[in-house]
């Protein structure tokens, strides 16, 4: 590891106008970014400790019908936290299921949505792939047990966020601030417009830039009988990265799906939203049969490479169940 | 060790050949003593070498031994305070490192240290080792510095230039027709084929059966990673002395081996192991990391600490071989086997030492066997904890439940046929009955997504220790009483039974005994393999504190005028066996004794005719499979395993739970996955080379058979290895029971669960 400059802000802005120094990277609780930098794939001449911004700490609230915290708010903070639980219990769901106990005491919501991708090539640094600016992504040829079965075309890495597709089926907004000089402004961004393609940019996976803090995060109250879930399948019981996962919420309406948001993960670069799947849900009544049919549908299109197909299973297997518990909280009462 | 060697060599730690070693044969004009267990007590006779105390017999009862004690140095590891090898940073310390090739086979053409050198801070930055690259992470120089930060940076600021070979890193890229010879002198592949004549045999009873089950097992290589990982901190001291802070399971084997590294008398070496973050197998020698560390604080007058990273201890560390057993079982309707064939191919890297203990337990009549090894360009395989013997039991037992499918006999019943070992005897039937096995269905008769199943496996060992220890006990007129042998305790407990013989030799609490282990200054003792510390040590433990004990009865009798066989050490007290009004405290009795000190060396000897010379365990496990995700889960586990004398339950009833973790994570999990291009291993790290956690543990209950099988003064049975031979076999029984047809290949993961699953619905 090679040394760095440590900046340890008092707010946002303040952390938004050190991130604009060359080469800095930006560090919630630490758990991606320090093994990163100790595999020498991250090799940051500033690093921003966020955890001193206090407004990133702000609390888990309600706020004109939506749900806002802090950006170092922890994964421990969401998975205990009663609101939450109430009115979006997948959140909470996503977040308890995340690593061990001593990372989610840790963990930021901001950190996890943005913390890097797994890819076993990617993180040793004598195999220079594309991500890194090499000309190879390994995983084509090498072993790919776990990567992508959607969108493997340049790159294939699946999204390893929690979070990210939990708070993209309930609308989530980052609330950014962004450095300009000495100004800092304020922005916005809807959840799904955040992730970038590696087709886009390969070198990154949203689209922050230098200058760029998530201070806060929020997404709306969810209304009417509506049913949230956030499901995963994986290896290990603990601390393991998904295999698949996908998050769900279902509106119901007389007995009938009035809406659905259905995002996939952990099977592509990006969280996918399965517009099709949700448009064919709308008007049905939900039962299993219905679910079993429409986690059938999100496998349509899947590109599986040599050792992954067996995803294309769990893919069907995740969605069917995020479906039914997002349909029974709905029913229940829940949310 | 030579230091240009990349290969740790492998230990020869098969257990049979120690079997009959060191056994006295006859004991004519013995004494007859009752060894045994349980319903089956037999009189043995036994000549008790002078010196030592009489054998402990069936029936006997302790103050000491026996008692659920917590480990003496339980506080100093849970606060920190405990002092590893790695731990070790001493004034005026340097760091060091290998620097390593990427490639899995090359030659390294050209080497630039100039930028390394310019780093501040960096004092040596060299060529090391061989420039043939035969596995990746294979060093070929070395960096040190005065931290660890810029020994590290270093490393990366060297540069090299490889020509890169063809490799052959994984067993199937070896085993292609034109793959690149790993080893120019032989093929790839060598070994043992069948034996025609044995083949004939073979199929000769086959054709008597009633059926014949075949089947291929498949396990992969799973790697030591141990926590603290290969290393040591040393300390050469001029002109002609050393010491060295190694994390290591044979502290006078290092001590040797520093002493030929640095061309110094091995009285001058000083070797420390006080605490050892992982051994099961792979710490026999000073290792790669070791000598360098050494040959560097010699050159540069000052203390070194050289410890693999973990990539490196992925690589470097030693593994379990993979394999891949053919299996063919003949049964006869009444569950008679009488006709076994088996292949057996695995791969141990560059270093060998693949092969898979199949058969064992069972008789099956007529075998045919074959075995062979594949050289890969991947690191080197070493002992691990029963070597050969939890994949050969994984093959092996999977086998058996097919074969018990085929006549429709229950599994327990055709090993209880099978297998006349008389403390496994005794296991089956206890075993069954505490699990509730008649409550196992029919195989693949569970309704609904998730299946239940139970599955039972085997074991055996041989673990009563032999010759090579000598321990010294100290009285000190205070009363104080130390125990000391020069030998590790790798985390097992060792120097907690220790104190525990001592004491209950001596007749005192444990609290007044201080057990010393770890420092080659003091006696010598054993490596830890082949689970032989316990057995080996504690003899002569027990031997040493008798002796020290009898002077004090010596010096007492002497004040009382009586004879030191007149008297008794017991309660804390020297008590008169004739005259009931006479006692003195031991202190008292310390207080008389003319010197500052009583000092005994008690040495190990061999073997009585045992019992039994192998010890046993049944293993039962029950599972859930999730048919639809792939997943297993281990709900509940039961072990009973024979210990010998049981010094301290708390302690091995850990061993046997260690047993049943790592095994959990064999039979589930880990596998070393090496990438087909550049040959490295891709998931060298503790994140994606998946090991067992808190949440995938069953519910598990561990029953030590007591056995006392008088193999000697104590009588106790190691427990490193045994309990380790079936965890995984008794769990993929339980996923055969509960899908209705075995999942042939470790780590049962999720794609290989559902992969079997598919693979059975395509053939209906």
């Amino acid at each position: 590891m090679k040394d760095f400059t440590y900046v340890l802000p008092k707010d946002a802005a303040e952390a938004a106008r050190a991130a604009a120094a060359p080469n800095c990277a930006l560090k919630g609780a630490g758990t991606d970014l320090v093994d990163r930098m100790k595999e020498g794939v991250t090799r940051p001449d500033t690093v921003v400790n966020l955890l001193t911004a206090t407004d990133l700490r702000s609390p888990i609230r309600e706020e004109n019908g939506r749900i806002v915290m802090g950006g170092a708010t922890t994964l421990a903070e969401v998975a205990e936290s009663a609101l939450i639980r109430k009115v979006a219990p997948g959140f909470a769901d996503a977040a308890a299921e995340a690593a061990t106990p001593q990372i989610r005491n840790r963990g930021t919501v901001a950190g996890n949505l943005c913390q890097r991708p797994r890819c076993w090539y990617f993180r040793n640094d004598t195999y220079a792939c594309s991500k890194k600016g090499g000309e190879t992504c390994y995983s084509i040829e090498g072993e790919n047990k776990y990567h992508a079965i959607f969108e493997n075309v340049t790159c294939n890495i699946v999204h390893p966020s929690n979070l990210a597709p939990i708070l993209q089926v309930l609308g989530g907004t980052l609330h950014v601030v962004t450095a300009n000089g000495t100004d800092v402004v304020a922005s916005d961004v809807a959840v799904k417009d955040f992730w970038v393609r590696p087709e886009e940019d390969i070198s990154r996976e949203n689209i922050l830039v230098a200058g760029q803090v998530v201070r806060e995060v929020s997404f709306p109250i969810p209304q009417g009988m509506t049913g949230s879930s956030y499901v995963e399948t994986r290896e290990k019981a603990s601390f393991d990265w998904a295999l698949t996962s996908c998050a769900a919420a279902l509106t119901l309406d007389g007995g009938k799906i009035a809406s659905a948001s259905v995002v996939l993960s952990s099977v592509a670069p990006t969280p996918l939203q399965l517009e099709a799947v949700e448009k064919w849900l709308v008007g049905k009544a939900p039962s299993d049969a219905l679910f079993r049919e429409a986690g059938t549908k999100a496998t349509d299109g899947a590109t599986p490479m040599r050792d992954n197909a067996y995803k294309i299973t769990l893919t069907a297997v995740v969605v069917r169940r995020a479906l039914s518990a997002a349909a029974a909280r709905a029913t229940g009462g829940g949310k | 060790m030579n230091a240009d060697d990349p290969v740790i060599p492998v230990d020869p730690q098969d257990p049979a050949p120690r079997r009959r070693r060191n056994q006295q044969d006859g004991a004519r004009g013995g004494k007859p003593f009752k060894f045994g267990q349980k319903g089956d007590v037999r009189e043995v006779a036994v000549n008790v070498p002078p010196d030592e105390p009489p054998p402990w017999q069936f029936g006997d009862t302790h103050a000491v031994v026996g008692q659920r004690t917590p480990r003496v140095d339980a506080v100093a590891k849970v606060t920190g305070k405990a002092r590893y090898a790695y731990d070790m940073n001493l004034p005026g310390m340097v760091w060091a490192a290998f620097v390593r090739c990427p490639h899995a086979r090359a030659k390294v053409t050209a080497v630039d240290y100039a930028e390394a050198l310019k780093i501040p801070g960096v004092l040596v930055a060299k060529d090391y080792g061989s420039k043939e690259i035969r596995y990746a992470l294979q060093h070929f120089g070395i960096v040190a510095a005065e931290t660890h930060a810029a020994c590290l940076e270093a490393v990366r600021a060297v540069k090299a230039t490889f020509e890169v070979l063809p490799h052959a890193a994984r067993m199937d890229q070896a085993l292609a027709p034109d793959a690149p010879r790993v080893h120019a002198e032989r093929p790839n592949k060598t070994g043992d084929d069948f034996r025609p004549e044995a083949v004939a045999a073979f199929e000769k009873a086959a054709q008597g059966c009633d059926a014949v089950v075949s089947g291929i097992a498949t396990t992969e290589v799973q790697t030591h990673m141990c926590l603290e990982p290969h290393g040591v901190t040393a300390r050469f001291e001029a002109p002609d002395r050393a010491t060295v802070w190694a994390s290591t399971q044979a502290t006078f084997g290092a001590r040797g081996e520093v002493a030929r590294v640095l061309k110094v008398p091995e009285a001058n070496v000083t070797v420390i192991a006080h605490y050892m973050g992982g051994g099961f197998g792979s710490k026999f020698s000073l290792g790669v990391a070791g000598a360098a560390a050494c040959t560097l604080s010699k050159e540069l007058g000052r203390p070194v600490k050289l410890m693999l990273e973990r990539r490196a201890e992925h690589a470097q560390g030693g593994n379990r071989p993979s394999s891949v057993q053919e299996m063919s079982l003949g049964v006869k309707k009444d569950g008679t086997l009488a006709a076994y064939k088996v292949s057996k191919t695995g791969t141990g890297g560059i270093g060998g030492g693949a092969g898979a203990a199949n058969p064992m337990i069972y008789d099956f009549g007529e075998v045919a066997e074959a075995d062979f090894e594949v050289a890969t360009n991947a690191g080197a395989a070493a002992a691990m904890r029963a070597p050969r013997h939890p994949q050969g039991s994984f093959a092996l037992e999977t086998i058996m439940n097919l074969a018990a499918e085929a006549i429709g006999m229950d599994p327990l019943e055709l090993r209880r046929k099978n297998d006349k070992h008389p403390i496994r005897a005794r296991q089956y039937v206890e075993g069954a009955k505490r699990f509730g096995w008649d409550k196992r269905t029919p195989s693949g008769s569970g309704k609904g997504p998730i299946k239940k199943g139970m599955g039972v496996a085997s074991s055996l060992w041989y673990a009563l220790g032999g010759r090579g220890a000598q321990v010294l006990c100290r009285i000190r007129k205070d009363g104080s009483v130390e125990i000391r042998n020069g030998a590790q305790d790798i985390g097992v407990g060792t120097k907690t039974i220790l104190a525990m013989v001592a004491a209950e030799e001596l007749g005192i609490p444990l609290s007044r005994v201080t057990p010393f282990l770890g420092d080659t200054n003091d006696p010598i003792g054993p490596a830890s393999g082949g689970s032989t510390t316990a057995p080996t040590i504690m003899p002569a433990a027990r031997t040493a504190a008798f002796m020290a004990g009898r002077s004090l009865r010596e010096i007492v009798a002497k004040a009382w005028n009586c004879g030191a066989d007149d008297l008794a050490l017991g309660g804390g007290k020297v008590l008169h066996l004739k005259d009931g009004s006479k006692s003195m405290t031991f202190e008292k009795a310390c207080a008389l004794m003319p010197g500052d000190e009583i000092a005994e060396l008690g040495k190990r000897t061999g073997n009585y005719a045992a019992y039994e010379g192998q010890t046993g365990g049944v293993h039962f496990a029950e599972v859930e499979v999730d048919t639809e995700d792939g997943t297993i889960s281990v709900t509940r586990y039961l072990a009973l395993q024979d210990a010998g004398t049981i010094l301290n339950p708390l302690t091995a009833e850990s061993q046997v739970n260690g047993a049943i973790v790592q095994g959990v994570s064999y039979a589930l999990f880990e596998e070393r996955i090496l990438d087909r291009q550049l040959g490295q291993q891709v998931n060298a790290d503790m994140e994606m080379y998946k090991i067992a956690g808190p949440k995938d543990m069953p519910r598990a209950e561990v029953i030590l058979t007591e056995v006392v099988n008088g193999a000697n003064n104590v009588g106790v049975a190691g427990l490193g290895e045994g309990p380790s031979v079936p965890v995984a076999a008794a769990i993929a029984g339980a996923v055969h029971n509960a899908l209705g047809f075995p999942v042939w290949s470790l780590p049962m993961t999720p794609d290989r669960v559902l992969a079997a699953i598919a693979a059975k619905e395509k053939g209906k």
